[in-house]
């Protein structure tokens, strides 16, 4: 992950494979340790997963963008399509106190991703589209 | 991933190893669900394989859970990693799910 990676698709299910096999392979030439790895793996899934599901209209999908950078001290991961704007940080948090029948299947990915990162940013991007940024910060001394 | 199914008892027991995520999830729901539609509704989840679940494994266990308790069964993990666990904490899903130590203390809390 030296300086950085990066790979670009089409936004549709079938180019998860490629997403999610970049995604390891990069991890594990980060060196990172265990618990960074699962949780920079689980937060790049989540939002890779959400562009290719919502990001583009039915038919019509477009380009996604994912980018490792490990630094000194942070991971960072971008996520960046050209599709229909749509802030994460605004998403409202699923409810999770409710009883088994209660529980919605889904909604969790958004909020999986701002428990297991330290933070979370997205901003327009001028031509169209979105850009997500995830910060990871490294345990101290690794 | 990797998964598969035999009868202890009256307990169905899937075993399942690997990363459970958005390519994966798909096939695990498939799994358990052939199983409550052949009237298997007591299940067992071995998930001491499990290195991975992303929110797309949740979806699966959820659905699972429902379509299970609606029949009069449930579904029980066993084995949960701390990794894994972890998730389903995050998730409130330690709070809807029972969690046994180990497949033997799963299956027999249904009392096969």
């Amino acid at each position: 992950m030296t300086p950085a990676a990066e790979i670009t698709r089409p936004a549709r299910p079938a180019s998860l494979a490629d997403l999610l096999g970049f995604l390891d392979a990069t991890i594990a030439g980060a060196k990172l340790d265990a618990t960074t790895a699962f949780d920079v793996r689980l937060a790049a899934e989540e939002v890779c997963t959400n562009v290719i599901a919502h990001a583009y209209p039915a038919g019509v999908p477009g380009p996604v963008t994912l980018r490792l950078e490990r630094k000194p001290d942070v991971v960072v991961v971008t996520v960046e399509d050209a599709g229909i704007p749509f802030d994460p940080t605004t998403a409202p948090s699923p409810a999770l106190g409710g009883d088994w029948h209660e529980r919605a299947i889904g909604g969790l990915g958004w909020h999986l991703v701002r428990r297991v990162v330290d933070e979370v940013h997205h901003e327009p991007i001028a031509a169209g589209g979105n850009r997500v940024t995830l910060i990871k910060r490294l345990p101290a001394g690794t | 991933m990797e998964s598969s199914v035999e009868q202890v008892g009256n307990v169905t027991l899937v075993r399942v190893s690997g990363s459970v995520d958005g390519l994966t999830a798909d096939s695990l729901q498939t799994t358990f669900r052939e199983q409550v539609d052949a009237g298997a509704v007591r299940l067992v989840g071995d998930l001491g394989g499990v290195e991975y679940t992303s929110s797309a494994g949740l979806r699966a266990l959820l659905a699972t859970l429902k379509l299970a308790r609606q029949r009069g069964g449930d579904l029980r993990l066993a084995a949960v990693q701390p990794a894994v666990f972890r998730v389903l904490e995050l998730s409130g899903f330690t709070t809807i799910l029972k969690l046994f130590p180990d497949v033997d203390a799963a299956v027999k809390s249904f009392g096969a």
